[in-house]
Parts: structure tokens; sequence; C-alpha cells
């Protein structure tokens, strides 16, 4: 299936998700709130890891209406990483990976 | 070594590539057991559609909805009731996510997929994507695809060499999540023998190679090479499309892992100081275990 036939309606919202690429939830889906999601190990996250590397209040994506999502690490033990570099704050585009601890996470946004 | 109680098991691997031509790869794979459930193995090919990304999103996301809703209805349900079920709960998630946000407006894809336990193999297909039994060095297509070229040549208006040329063959009449309900061919069980290859591919792939080159690509290399093979092949007649394989081989359980890959047991067993090298290899594969076993048996996910 090759074109895409299909018109984007006039003032479509940003969608954006992370899909989770390793480990045991590797291919699980998680939309991205406007505001605020936070991702970490313990059961209050929005995006919960539950992989020993992660820590239980690890990191967050923040989305400024709808325009652009940043990652942000909250000090965890062992970091964020965006593409392979750590990062402490960095806005996303998308296909980055992001790295958790161990967990890979690959952030995605429609239109 | 090979009794005819050994025991048998399908050998998979996935691979997706963006080809040539396309800015993002809206294919999606997946290729491996089920979560819980050790003993179902699933191979899937979806196809995405739909602009801005949202036909990257609906393959990620009927991949995804397949993967779990199976490994939670197969405890109770027949295989292949399960299978329709799974497609039509894909089609609801993409669906209604459709209905709701209009960045997902026209989001849909083909979804191929086949589900094996033991010798046993069920399928299920909506849209262009295929699945092919490669046995004795043929290819049998199980699936018909779902498109405008398809129809036109199963009802004589059009001919098989037509349709391969037709600016009108990537068009599909089926695609998961488009509508409120879906249509979902299914078939099986498929009773596989030994070194029999399940092969399921979008039309970046069957639209380049012939069922012929997919039967030799198929039936010579393991799973990891075989559809390697398909997409390089692809790739070198200009890859204007995304390129998906997803190939599953039934082989016995000893040889699951695809040694070929690391150059192992013939090539060691003639030189000296083979359990050295034999130790530096058994170390090496545990210490890329994960990566190993993504690379050979799965589960993969593709193009992650």
């Amino acid at each position: 299936m090759s074109q895409d036939t299909v018109q984007i309606r006039r003032g479509a919202s940003t969608y954006a998700y992370v899909i989770i690429a390793n480990q045991a939830r590797a291919g699980t889906i998680f939309q991205l709130k406007k505001g605020l999601t936070t991702i970490g190990r313990s059961g209050s996250n929005d995006i919960r890891l539950d992989e020993p590397s992660v820590s239980s209040e690890h990191a967050q994506i923040r989305s400024d209406g709808e325009k652009e999502f940043t990652l942000i690490d909250l000090g965890s033990a062992n970091g964020a990483r965006l593409n392979g570099r750590p990062v402490q704050q960095h806005i996303l585009r998308h296909n980055d990976v992001v790295e958790l601890g161990e967990t890979k996470l690959v952030f995605k946004r429609i239109g | 070594m090979s009794t005819p109680e050994a025991r048998l098991e399908l050998s998979v691997a996935a691979r997706s590539d963006q080809g040539r031509v396309r800015n993002v790869n809206q294919d999606f794979a997946y290729a491996g057991p089920l979560p819980g459930l050790p003993d179902w193995q699933l191979l899937v090919v979806a196809d995405g559609v739909g602009g801005h990304q949202a036909g990257e999103w609906a393959s990620q996301k009927a991949v995804e909805t397949l993967v779990q809703d199976l490994a939670a209805r197969l405890v109770a349900t027949e295989p292949l009731k399960a299978l329709a079920c799974a497609f039509e709960a894909a089609n609801r998630e993409i669906w209604s996510a459709a209905a709701s946000h209009a960045a997902f407006a026209g989001a849909a894809t083909t979804v191929v997929a086949a589900l094996s336990h033991g010798r046993s193999a069920w399928w299920g297909n909506v849209g262009d994507s295929r699945l092919y039994l490669v046995r004795g060095g043929a290819a049998q297509r199980i699936t018909r695809d779902h498109s405008l070229v398809e129809e036109q040549v199963r009802s004589g208006r059009m001919t098989r060499e037509e349709a391969a040329t037709s600016d009108q063959r990537n068009v599909i009449t089926r695609s998961v999540g488009f509508e409120e309900a879906v249509s979902v061919d299914s078939g099986g069980p498929i009773e596989l023998r030994r070194d029999d290859v399940l092969v399921l591919c979008s039309d970046g792939i069957h639209g380049l190679l012939s069922d012929d080159e997919i039967a030799d690509a198929g039936s010579s290399l393991g799973p990891v090479q075989s559809a390697e093979r398909m997409i390089s092949l692809g790739n070198a007649r200009g890859g204007p499309d995304n390129l998906t394989a997803v190939v599953g081989r039934l082989r016995e359980a000893d040889r699951l892992i695809d040694t070929t890959r690391f150059g192992a047991s013939d090539r060691l067993r003639h030189r000296p100081g083979r359990v050295i090298a034999l130790t530096i290899l058994v170390l090496g594969v545990l210490a890329g275990g994960a990566f190993a076993a993504l690379r050979t048996v799965g589960p993969g996910w593709w193009p992650l």
C-alpha cells in the first residue's frame, strides 16, 4: 500500500506517543498527555516501567499546548539518554530514542 | 541426530526497512511467542496508510493489539475465532481513535498474521500484505489480496500481467481501522512439515519479488537470512516502498538458535583450540544474549 490518499482534516491536533522498544513490554504504546506525562517504576506514574534500572520517578515528558514535547530527567539514578547521549532536558523529535536506565522508548508524533 | 520424534519448533525472524524512496516506515511487524504463552508463536506484518505518520501509528497499534488480545484470548478460545476477534479488536482501536482525533483521520492498516502451535498454523488477513507457505522449494499463496487489481483479475477484467504494472495496484479494498466493522479472511490449521517456511510480507516485498524468488530466499537460508535477503533484493530493485518480511521455519528445537549467524559449529569442529573458541562463543552468546535472541528467535518488533 503506497499512497497516502487521505487528507488530514483542517486544524488537526497533534497526537504524540511513545512505543516501548525492548524488554518485557516491548511494542506497548502510550499516548502522551497534554501537560505532563510521568514515567517511572512506581505505580503512580502515567507510564509505569517495572524494571530495576528505572527509578520510581524517573522522567517526565511535558508538552506546551500542542507544539513541543520535552523530555525532563528527574535526577534519576541511571539518568536519561536521548539517541545515546545523556540529557537533563531536551525537546523530542519524531523517532527519537529515549533510554531510561535500560528501557528504550521511541517517541512518535502525528500531525 | 534427527529422529522422527524430534521436537519441532518454529524458528522466526522479522525484518523491516524503510526502502530507498520513502522517508518514513509505515510497516510494522512482530515475530515471537505470545506473552505468557511460550508454546504459541505469532507472526504479523502490518502496512499502515494515512498521512502525517498516522499510518505508522495504525500499523503499530494493530500489531500491539493483536499480540495482547491473542495472549489474553487464546486460553479460552479456539485459534481461528481468537484470530478473528483480535483483528476486530485492532479494528475497533484504530477506527475509534480515527473517529475521535483529527490527527488520525484516514489511519488504517493491512494486517496479515500467522499463529502457530506445534505443527499447526492458523492465519488471518485483511488487505494486501501476504502469507506464503514455502514447501519443497515452491511458494504457495495462502492469502488473497484485498486489492482492486486482485478483484479485477478474479472477475476476469484484468490479466495478471496487466495487474503487475497497473497504476492502481496500490489500492486496497479492505483495511483494519478504516470502517467501523471489518471482514477478516482466516483459515487453518495448516499442518506444517519439517522445513516448511511461512513467509509474511508487505507489498514492498511481493510487489518486487516473484513468488519463485520468495520461495528461493525462504527455502535456502535460515529465517534471519531469508528476511534480510528479501529486503536486500527489494532495495536492489529501487526499494520504492517500505519492505517488511517475517519468516518462520519449522525445524528441530535444538537447532532453534541460528548458528549460521555466528559462523559456529561446522568450522569450529575442524580447528585446533576448539574448546577455547567454543568457550568464547558461549560467553559471547551469553553476554549478547538478549540481542542474539532478538536477532534469531525473537520476540522481535520491527522496525523498533
